[in-house]
This record gives structure tokens, sequence and C-alpha cells, in this order.
């Protein structure tokens, strides 16, 4: 093979297309039949029903939790490891984002950024185990120049305020923005410098506020942390490794940061407008905004300002989806403080409870991206094998081509229909032991789950639409 | 007391459940949206005439060999991205698309030169979905 013909073929059968979501091509999934969709809908109900009747008395002591000692040599050796591969994926990314192929779908940056670690890396953390803290190369190098300055000599941390907590969900809207709407995740040097800029503000916060900085403030840190949570392995404290029931992370006592309800909403507001945009009542909103007479006056003004009208009816449209499941989860709190005979204030309520609506977001984003990840995955073979374009062949896979047919339309249903089921069940088991930490009574906890459940069967049954809505670009 | 509460919240939840039901009716599942059905054969030819305001869907068993004739009142690019082939079409000029379905899934023809107020140049303009036997 002279040119890599692979690559070629990969490449026009991914190209960037400016309307689409993702640089990296359409998504070929066959919408849910109906009968499966309407089976998971009916099979959701009715384990709501079976979760509200069978609340436990008491909260049990029993945490299915096992603990595991590892040796510390060994801990310290994955510690070592881990943040050496951070730091390293780290430099390849900035030199390839610098000296690599300028396409989207060849460079390694971009494909590494967008889809194995974005994507793939996130849903690690939420369905395995959470490394970020150790691999986080942010961190390391922040933390590397604070033990700099201390070994100078120099000061003490500051004391970070609390209400640093929103810069997570501001960052978490910023990325959000970046990779759906923007075109800057379409160029990989402009990901260089997006990168450099974020590692620029971790340096900083983390030299003047210390290790708090990253718990508090750092938005990818907060975000993966929060999927973390869900994760069935974790590492509660050096040298412990813990296998805990999926999701019971979310049980956890933790300090309340402001943000917090924030970044949940964002996370899963996010998640529901990338399935919602590729959906005909979507398609029919763009076509309606295009041949409306009333609006065009002011899409010609704002064209002629310079704007991108695509992205502004983008952005309206996430931030409306935003809005309105904000908007329907404090009424569905204020349903839950009304319920309980206003024992807890609202406030109070919409912190603790946010969370458990997450294994259901998670469960749709792993049914949504599946596809994605094997597929559009695999162009980090030919990308690795050459990141800087200096023609090497590190791992012969320099002229490899992707295999779309890797996975089959009825894999990714059965995969669908199992995971959205499964993280409802988790959600309604994860509402009701969160009910009996929250109020005192079984019987309020009971009584408290009962909007809470019908807004996870909303959630799990719009995930099930979105699914079932044939692919429109 | 709190059994009250229980049902009145279950009616208001449940009379808002009412709006969305024909919307779910009424997106995607809509036996009437411009689909065209090609039985299971082995080899089929199928002939669309392209309308600009709506994309059409054509479904084909897979494993099929498929001889795709599009006819359009414009003249129009058009890219089959996913099986990696291009053609042009025009008002007396059919494009031909001839592919072996091997893989399940939902590919969109799109058509390069259309620009519509939103400032798109891209549209697509029929969809092929590769259906399991």
């Amino acid at each position: 093979m002279t040119l890599p013909r692979g690559v070629l073929i990969a490449m026009m059968a991914l190209l960037p297309v400016p309307a689409t979501a993702h640089a990296f091509g359409a998504r070929y999934d066959l919408p849910l039949p109906l009968g499966l969709y309407l089976s998971a809908a009916g099979l959701a109900v009715a384990l709501s029903f079976g979760g509200v009747l069978l609340y436990p008395q008491k909260s049990s002591r029993h945490s299915f939790a096992m603990d595991i000692r590892v040796l510390p040599g060994l801990a310290g050796f994955f510690r070592v490891l881990l943040a050496s591969l951070g730091l390293i994926l780290f430099a390849v990314v900035i030199g390839a984002a610098f000296a690599g192929p300028p396409e989207a779908t060849r460079n390694f940056a971009t494909i590494w950024i967008w889809v194995i670690w974005w994507v793939g890396y996130l849903l690690l953390s939420a369905l395995v185990v959470e490394t970020w803290p150790l691999v986080d190369p942010f961190r390391r190098i922040a933390v590397g120049l604070v033990h700099v300055r201390r070994a100078m000599g120099q000061g003490r941390d500051a004391g970070l305020p609390l209400v640093f907590g929103w810069l997570a969900p501001i960052g978490l809207l910023c990325i959000a923005w970046l990779e759906m709407i923007s075109d800057y995740s379409e160029g990989p040097p402009a990901m260089g410098i997006l990168a450099l800029i974020y590692l620029g503000v971790a340096i900083i916060g983390g030299v003047v506020f210390g290790r708090p900085w990253f718990d508090i403030a750092d938005p990818i840190s907060r975000v993966i942390g929060v999927f973390g949570r869900l994760a069935p392995i974790c590492a509660p404290a050096p040298g412990v490794l813990r296998l805990r029931f999926p999701g019971s992370g979310l049980l956890d006592n933790r300090r309340a940061l402001p943000g917090d309800v924030a970044l949940v909403v964002c996370l899963i507001g996010v998640v529901l407008f990338d399935g919602l945009s590729e959906t005909p009542a979507w398609a029919a909103v763009l076509d309606y905004a295009s041949g409306a007479g009333w609006l065009r006056p002011t899409l010609l003004w704002l064209r002629e300002q310079g704007f991108d009208l695509l992205k502004v009816i983008r952005g309206l449209g996430l931030a409306c989806v935003i809005g309105l499941f904000l908007a329907g989860y404090w009424i569905v709190i204020a349903a839950v403080a009304w319920i309980t005979g206003a024992k807890e204030p609202m406030a109070r309520l919409g912190v603790e409870f946010i969370e458990v609506l997450l294994p259901i977001a998670v469960a749709y984003h792993l049914a949504h991206y599946i596809s994605y990840l094997l597929i559009a995955g695999q162009l980090i073979l030919p990308a690795a094998s050459d990141p800087f374009a200096l023609g090497w062949d590190l791992f012969g896979t320099r002229g490899r081509s992707i295999d779309i047919s890797v996975i089959g339309a009825q894999d990714i249903w059965w995969i669908a229909f199992v995971t959205v089921i499964a993280g409802h069940a988790l959600s309604v088991f994860i509402g009701h032991r969160r009910a009996l930490q929250v109020f005192s009574g079984p019987r309020t906890a009971a009584i408290s789950q009962v909007p809470l459940t019908l807004a996870m069967v909303g959630l799990t049954v719009l995930s099930l639409w979105i699914l079932s809505q044939p692919i429109t670009q | 007391m709190a059994s009250n509460r229980i049902v009145t919240l279950a009616v208001v939840f449940g009379s808002a459940l009412y709006p969305a039901e024909p919307l779910v009716a009424a997106t995607g599942l809509d036996p009437d949206s411009p689909v065209w059905r090609v039985g299971a054969e082995d080899s089929v030819e199928v002939a669309v005439q392209l309308d600009l305001k709506t994309a059409q869907t054509v479904q084909v068993a897979v494993g099929s060999k498929v001889r795709l004739i599009v006819q359009s009142p414009q003249a129009l690019e058009l890219h089959f991205h996913a099986f990696d082939q291009s053609a042009r079409v025009s008002p007396g000029k059919p494009a031909e698309f001839a592919f072996q379905a091997t893989r399940t899934g939902r590919f969109a023809i799109e058509a390069h030169g259309i620009v519509d107020a939103l400032g798109r140049h891209e549209r697509v303009v029929l969809y092929v979905e590769v259906r399991p036997r």
C-alpha cells in the first residue's frame, strides 16, 4: 500500500460535516423498534412499582461493599504508573495537536480528546473505576509545581472560597459548547491551545489554592468525580480497593458544594440535547426556523453581524433543554416537599436527590454512544501509529481502515434495552436508599419517592423515545 | 392524609402525561411516513424520486445487493459517505448507487449545493436503512 487507502476511505466515510454534532461523522444506528421501546417502558414502570412497594423498613447497615487491602508497594507502583501514563498521553496529545495531520479524523489529539477520553474514559469512570485523580495531568503538573514552591520555602495555600465551585458547571457548559456547537473541536491546533490554556488555569489555581482547587473548582475533576460515584470499584483510602454495589457511591456522605445541582442538571441536559438534536423533531424545528417568514429579518441581521445561525439555534436548543430539565426537576422536588409535609427544606431536597437520576442518564449515554465508541474509536489506531505526521508506523496500524460492521444494529438495540432498564432499576433503588438517609421515618421516605419515581419513569421513557427516533441530520 | 396527597399527585402527573401521548405516536413510528419498504430479496432495484422538502427512507434487508436509482428535480451532487460513493444527478439524468448491504444501519445520502436560510449547504435527501432480516 503506497498511500494508506484505508485511511482515505475512513476519512471519506467519516468526513466532518459542519451541520452534525460531532466531527467524527454520523452515527448509523437504526431506531429502536416499537416493540422494544414499549416493553422497555413497561418494564421500567413495573420495576418502579416494585421498588415503591418493597421499601425496606430501615436503612440497612449491610452496605454491599468489600474492601481489599493492596500492598503499599503495589499501590505506589500503580500511582506512579497512572500518573506517568497521564503525563505521557498529555504530551503526545499536545504534540499531535500542533504537529499532526490537520484533519480531525486523522489527528491523534482530536480523536483522543473527543472519542477516547471525553466519551470512553468518562463512561469507564462511571462503569468500572474512577482513576482521574491519579491520571489527571493538569493536577500532576500543578501539584508538582506546588511542591517546588514549598521546597523553595514560599507561603501556604490561600483558602479557596467555596463559591469557586460554580466554575465546575460553567466549565462543563464550555466543554459541551465546544463539543456540540463550536467548530474548534474539529481543529487540532485549536484544541492544543485550549488544552494549554486549561493547564495554565489549573496551574494558577493549584499553586494559589493547593489541592482543594481540584476538589472544588476544576470542572473536569468534578465532572469525572460525579461519574466516579457510580462506579463499582473505588479507592476510599490509600492502599484500599473497594468493590461496591454500582451507584452506592451516590449514597456516601460528602460535603455539598456550590454548583452540585447545576453540574448534574447540565450533565443530564447535555446528554439529552445530544440525542434530541438528532431526532426528526429537532430537524423540524430547524426547517421551521429556516422557512418562517417572521424570523427571516432576525436571521438575516444575525448573519450580517457574523453569527453562524446554526450555532445560535443549537446553543438556544441546548439552553432550552437544560432550562426545561432544571424547571422540571424543581417541580418534582416541590412535589416531594409537599407530599412529605415539608419536613425538609426544598433546597436541601434538591441537592440530596439530583444525583439519583444519574444512572438513567449514564445508561442512555452508553446506549447512545456505544456504536460511536466502537466505530469512530477505531480511528485512534491509524492515528496512534503516526501521531506527529513524521511517517512513523509505531504499531503497524498506519494503513488500518475502519470496520463499520464491528457492531450491528440489533446488538445496539439489546445493549440499549438492557442498559436503560438497568439504569432505571438502579435509580429507583438508589432513590429509596437516599430517601431513607434524608427522611427520619421509613413511611415518609417511601412516600417521598412517588414524585421522584415518576420523574425517573419520565426520564427513562424520554431516553427510550430518543433511541427509537430515526437519526436525522 | 398522605394517601390523599399521593392520589392528587398521581392525577396531576398523570394528566400531564396525556399531551405527551399523541406526541409520542406522531413521531418516527408513524406508518404513513414516506418510507419505501423493499422485500427481503437477495437483489433489489429501487427507483426513488427525490422530494427536496422531506428526506424519504428506503428500507432494504441486510445482505441484499442493492441498485438504487435516484431521480431529482434539481441538479445536485450526491454523497453516500457510508459506502464511499458519490454521483451527480440532474432532472434528465438519474444517479445510480450500487452496493452490497452488508451491514445494518441507517445511512444518509447527502446533497451538496442546496443552501438554506440557516446557511447549511448540505442536506440529507435520502436515507437508506439496512434492516436485519
